[in-house]
């Protein structure tokens, strides 16, 4: 095992990372910006050390320093947690320059080649490009629609879809720009975009001595633009004898492409038929699911595997119980169109009870900042089948309220409660239109609530003159003299 | 005191009682039916946190205008769209909606300016796409608050903007 793990993030993926490395009695060391001096991931871990940025952009990004940080506190290995650290190749080269272990799988840029030759579907791509010449020369191979997508891209981030021919050179060069403001590599591919597609995600590890465990699959379907909004497992869109194609196709692929950790192997399945579309080394919020679903704590393993331990885990160990179902809050608001909603959480009660199972950093009072990821929480709801832990779900998240901030609860709630969703009928594309993301928001309204929300209106005009200087001018002038003179004072004031 | 309060779908009148009779407990009567409503929490500054409608608790939260006339309600999280009408008396009236609308845009969070797609001198329309400000590694559109000639731009790509810094204007 490691001695001590430096864990290269912030908020709930380096909580959760901090905690896997102390559950196997390494030493855990955190980098933090000021900001987060009293983070969980701060409180939690045995070590924190500051980073400071040196090109105004966060210092969680800045490879340099997190080399240093490492290099200081003596870690033999770095976890980056998810984003885009975990696919940084200068910083997995200068780890290794150092001899400092690098808790993320590398690109297998040869994944589709590999795949091909052992039978795997391929979702049609280019290899990596890196200008538009290659551009011009391969797009016609994968034809429209088609995506650009950065080698690095994550959560919702390095990705535009592209219909037409006059769509590709802005696109082409909204992605580059958008990898070369985050300092990533600029290593973009083009990959055949396929609407009605369901993504399912095949989790799998590989210690050193070549075995191979693979866990079960989770569905990832529901994304608003490539940001993941809810995964469950199992995935509902598998069926029949495909899962038992897919798992026992894996471990010869990343025996093949010489997988030395944790990845997940990526399908879109669409008619039945899955097509990979990449090998993604890094952990993800995502795999909260497969953690309570299995009973197979992801990161811990992942930082064992790496540590060079054979996996201890025997398949027999592997649980598949019920179903889970995992939902992501992020601070967006859904009414103004996912507009980022930083600020002071008011109120924050969470769903507690039997089934339900909160992941967050935050609680009332806390600051969400506008500089880094809008993921606050991860509730995660677990029931016997999928009827029943969606009806978890729907009452759990009837439950959770936050304001002070807006968050995506709202959208949550309303696809949860689409029939769409229990007919595992949500393909990756289905909240690409506003149209759609308003129609489901309004089928969270009814009549009953339209009047209670008039009486609200109503009642706040009609309390604002509680307030003791108001009562006061009520009983000389009328209360309504009262309140139209706060209301113009309030006016003075704003304007 | 009656009041007028139009939604999204619909037109409600109804009267609350006179701020005198004033207590967090009482019935309203609405299309015919009585609602029973009680006040169960307020914030520090008085504005509404929790009521009790009909034995069912809900949170609210109230967004107001710049008049500060209540314009949307959520009741636990759910986003209404509200507009108090009239209010029945003969002393007060909500000041009338203001009807021209700024021609100034300004970052609604602190982010950077990623790109601009118009110049000085084009010709917009209402809700056309501007530019893109980028926050929280999310983009977020900037969009024509109204349809007009733009006037001037002060911002430029790959700049960092605060909280309600002036991009654009139109005339």
């Amino acid at each position: 095992m490691f001695k001590k793990v430096l864990i290269a993030n912030r908020g709930l993926v380096a909580a959760n990372c901090v905690r896997a490395v102390r559950e196997l009695g390494a030493c855990a060391a955190v980098v933090y910006e000021t900001s987060d001096l009293g983070s969980a991931a701060v409180r939690a871990a045995d070590e924190a050390i500051e980073i400071r940025s040196s090109n105004g952009s966060t210092a969680y990004l800045d490879v340099n320093a997190i080399v240093d940080a490492a290099v200081m506190c003596g870690a033999d290995a770095v976890h980056p947690g998810y984003g885009f650290l975990a696919k940084s190749q200068e910083l997995a080269h200068l780890l290794k320059e150092r001899d400092i272990a690098f808790l993320s799988a590398p690109l297998f840029p040869r994944t589709k080649e590999v795949a091909q030759k052992l039978g795997i579907g391929v979702l049609p791509g280019t290899p990596l490009l890196r200008n538009w010449a290659e551009v011009e020369s391969s797009y016609a191979a994968v034809g429209f629609p088609l995506v650009v997508r950065a080698v690095a891209s994550y959560g919702g981030w390095g990705h535009r879809v592209v219909n037409d021919l006059e769509e590709l050179r802005p696109a082409w060069d909204h992605v580059a720009k958008q990898c070369e403001r985050h300092g990533v590599p600029g290593d973009i591919v083009l990959e055949k975009y396929l609407p009605d597609a369901h993504q399912v995600e095949f989790p799998v590890l590989r210690d050193h001595s070549g075995r191979v465990l693979a866990l079960p699959e989770f569905e990832t379907s529901v994304q608003r633009r490539f940001q993941k909004l809810i995964a469950e497992s199992p995935a509902p869109s598998v069926k029949g004898a495909l899962r038992g194609q897919i798992e026992s196709s894996i471990p010869a692929l990343v025996n093949q492409l010489g997988l030395e950790g944790f990845a997940s192997v990526v399908f879109q399945i669409v008619g039945g038929e899955a097509y990979l579309s990449e090998v993604d080394g890094s952990i993800q919020a995502s795999h909260s699911v497969t953690s309570l679903f299995s009973g197979v704590n992801v990161i811990r393993e992942q930082v064992r595997v790496a540590s060079g331990e054979a996996l201890r885990i025997q398949e027999e160990h592997v649980q598949r119980r019920g179903h889970v179902i995992g939902a992501f809050l992020y601070a967006t608001d859904p009414y103004r169109k996912f507009t980022p909603s930083p600020g002071r959480i008011g109120r924050f009660h969470a769903p507690m009870g039997e089934g339900i199972v909160l992941l967050s950093t935050v609680a009332a009072g806390d600051i969400v900042s506008p500089h880094y990821d809008p993921n606050i929480a991860t509730l995660l709801v677990h029931d016997s089948t999928r009827e029943e832990a969606i009806t978890r779900m729907r009452l759990a998240l009837a439950d959770f309220f936050v304001d002070g901030i807006q968050t995506t609860l709202p959208l949550l709630r309303a696809i949860v409660d689409s029939a769409d969703f229990v007919k595992v009928e949500i393909s990756t594309s289905y909240l690409f239109s506003e149209d759609r993301r308003v129609q489901l928001l309004k089928g969270l309204r009814n009549e009953e609530d339209d009047e209670i929300a008039a009486l609200v209106a109503a009642l706040a005009l009609n309390t604002d003159a509680n307030a003791s200087q108001i009562m006061e001018s009520a009983q000389h002038g009328g209360l309504l003299w009262a309140m139209a003179s706060r209301v113009l004072n309030r006016k003075k004031m704003e304007f | 005191m009656k009041y007028t309060v139009r939604s999204s779908v619909d037109k409600h009148e109804f009267q609350l009682p006179r701020k005198a009779e004033f207590t967090s407990e009482f019935s309203v009567e609405m299309k015919g039916k009585n609602i029973a409503v009680r006040i169960l929490e307020t914030n520090s500054d008085g504005s509404l946190r929790l009521v009790m409608v009909n034995n069912r608790v809900i949170p609210v939260q109230v967004d107001r205008r710049g008049d500060g006339l209540p314009e949307r309600v959520y009741l636990n999280g759910v986003s209404y769209r509200v507009e108090i009408e009239k209010v029945e008396s003969t002393r007060f009236k909500p000041p009338a909606t203001v009807k021209q609308v700024s021609g100034q845009v300004r970052a609604e969070l602190p982010g950077q300016i990623t790109s601009l797609f118009v110049e000085v001198g084009d010709e917009v329309e209402k809700g056309q796409t501007l530019g893109i400000l980028e926050a929280m590694k999310m983009e977020n559109e900037l969009t024509a608050p109204r349809a007009g000639k733009v006037r001037q731009i002060s911002a430029s790509p790959g700049k960092a903007v605060m909280k309600g810094d002036l991009i654009l204007e139109l005339s």
